[in-house]
């Protein structure tokens, strides 16, 4: 598969603070690359600058191998976002939330920006729930909206912030079954997760951050039965714990 | 008492229309500088100039602020109808308290809402538009309540510009001598349905609005 995103030499400051250390990584198309580490690692900070949410201070991100800045990032709508507190557009419908994006941006008109979102929606499985708004869905139901939300943009690839970290235990699953679709159907997707079973059997890559730097980038399978670092082991053995 | 009734309906009419053009101009007002407050730097010039602003209506009497329409506007040659000063000078101090109301508003609306509405492409003048002033205006809503009942209130101290609104036509009535307390008591008497009034179509906006309806009590 051909080359879809590199980063290369990646910074991120927060003023002073250096939240990113030269980031190098490489994904190929299709492929679902995995972003594990502790608090205040530099997770969130990465994959956001990934998305355009945060500038970074030097390096750059390469898209089909062709730089590009996040003004660019942003306009071409070539990543979809999803974010660990979902942030739908509470004021606007389930169906509303998808169709208004596509109509403003993507300058579609109204009645076949409806089908798309009736696509999508379906695909998480809430098409059910089109016309409620986003209070009256169960977070895992509002996830998949936000999902299918990104996916209506028709974007090359796909970014999850912890998409499960505020969701009820019983809830964790349906989100994960989406994705899991999403990946069989050649989904591009980057994710943050703390969920590591599902980590080992989704991901083609696997890395660990600390302190805004990659400590081990692994296939998931030498990652979890054979870490080249002990910081790896070590962060293994507290998530695994529980 | 009976017989003064009817002669202060036009008058309360008069009341009624000053406040309410002044308080829709002064909201468009609020909403525009109260967004580009909450969006652009402390330091955007317009922002230093919308600060200042606020800070001389909320730091004088609204007596003052009205004879200073009164006084000034002809003096830069602007001769209005005595309705119009009214209205300049309602909405001028309106407008003071509502660009805070809509700047606290949109200030309080999570950034996730931007980051969202920015990864899915959407430009600042369209999340602003579709996406956060929507949800801004809602939690406005209370205070927007508040500050109508307080500006119909306020109206009256247009009446030392002449203006023939209600406390104005009643002080008139008075000069005719009719009782001053029973006139006092019939100004209350129709200040209060206008106050209520407005109360209740923000109770009924708000249960629109949201199912979680909060009252909202002008009067407590
Ligand atoms: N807006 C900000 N301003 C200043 N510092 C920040 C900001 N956001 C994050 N940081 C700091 O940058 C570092 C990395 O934060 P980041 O949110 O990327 O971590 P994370 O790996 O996503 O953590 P978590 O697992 O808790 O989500 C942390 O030390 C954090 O305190
Ligand atoms: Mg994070």
């Amino acid at each position: 598969m051909p080359n879809i995103l590199s980063i290369k030499n990646l910074n991120v400051f927060y003023e002073k603070f250096h939240a990113v250390k030269d980031i190098d990584l490489s994904l190929n198309e299709g492929e679902i690359f995995v972003i594990c580490g502790p608090s205040g690692s530099g997770k969130s900070t990465l994959i956001r600058a990934i998305a355009g949410l945060e500038k970074p201070k030097s390096g750059e991100i390469l898209i089909n191998n062709k730089a590009m800045n996040e003004k660019e990032v942003l306009n071409k709508n070539i990543f979809g976002m999803v974010f660990q507190q979902f942030n739908l557009f509470p004021h606007l419908s389930i169906l509303e939330n998808i169709t208004l994006p596509l109509m403003k941006v993507k300058k579609i008109s109204k009645s076949e920006s409806i089908e798309i979102a009736h696509g999508v929606l379906s695909k998480v499985k809430i098409l059910d729930q089109k016309d409620k708004h986003p209070s009256k869905l169960s977070g895992g139901q509002q996830q998949r909206c936000a999902i299918a939300r990104s996916l209506a943009m028709n974007p090359k690839i796909m970014l999850f912030d912890e998409p499960t970290s505020a969701l009820d235990p019983e809830m964790i699953n349906e989100v994960l079954d989406v994705m899991t679709d999403l990946a069989s159907a050649g989904m591009t997707m980057i994710i943050v997760t703390h969920e590591m079973g599902f980590a080992k059997k989704i991901a083609n890559k696997i890395i660990l951050m600390d302190n805004g730097e990659i400590i081990e980038s692994n296939t998931p399978n030498n990652f979890f039965n054979n870490p080249e670092t002990e910081r790896t082991k070590s962060f293994l053995n507290q998530v695994l714990q529980h | 008492m009976v017989e003064v009734f009817p002669r202060l309906l036009p008058p309360l009419w008069v009341t009624i229309k000053v406040s309410f053009i002044s308080l829709f101009l002064a909201f468009f007002i609020g909403l525009f500088f109260g967004s580009i407050n909450s969006v652009f730097s402390k330091l955007n010039p317009i922002n230093l100039v919308s600060r200042f602003y606020v800070w001389i209506v909320l730091c004088t009497p609204i007596i003052i602020q009205i004879y200073a329409a009164y006084l000034l506007l002809p003096k830069i040659g602007i001769k209005l109808d005595v309705f119009w000063v009214g209205v300049i000078a309602l909405t001028f101090n309106s407008a003071g308290y509502q660009i805070e109301i809509s700047r606290a508003s949109i200030t309080s609306i999570d950034k996730g809402q931007y980051e969202a509405s920015k990864t899915l492409g959407m430009g600042l003048f369209t999340t602003m538009i579709y996406i956060i002033i929507p949800q801004a205006i809602k939690r406005m809503l209370p205070a927007t309540a508040n500050e109508a009942s307080h500006l119909i209130k306020a109206s009256a101290v247009l009446s030392v510009i002449a203006l023939l609104e209600l406390h104005k036509a009643a002080i008139n009535l008075q000069g005719n001598s009719f009782k001053f307390i029973e006139l006092l008591a019939l100004q209350a008497f129709l200040y209060l349905p206008i106050v209520l009034g407005t109360s209740y179509i923000a109770n009924f906006l708000q249960k629109k609005n949201d199912d979680k309806s909060s009252r909202i009590d002008l009067v407590k």
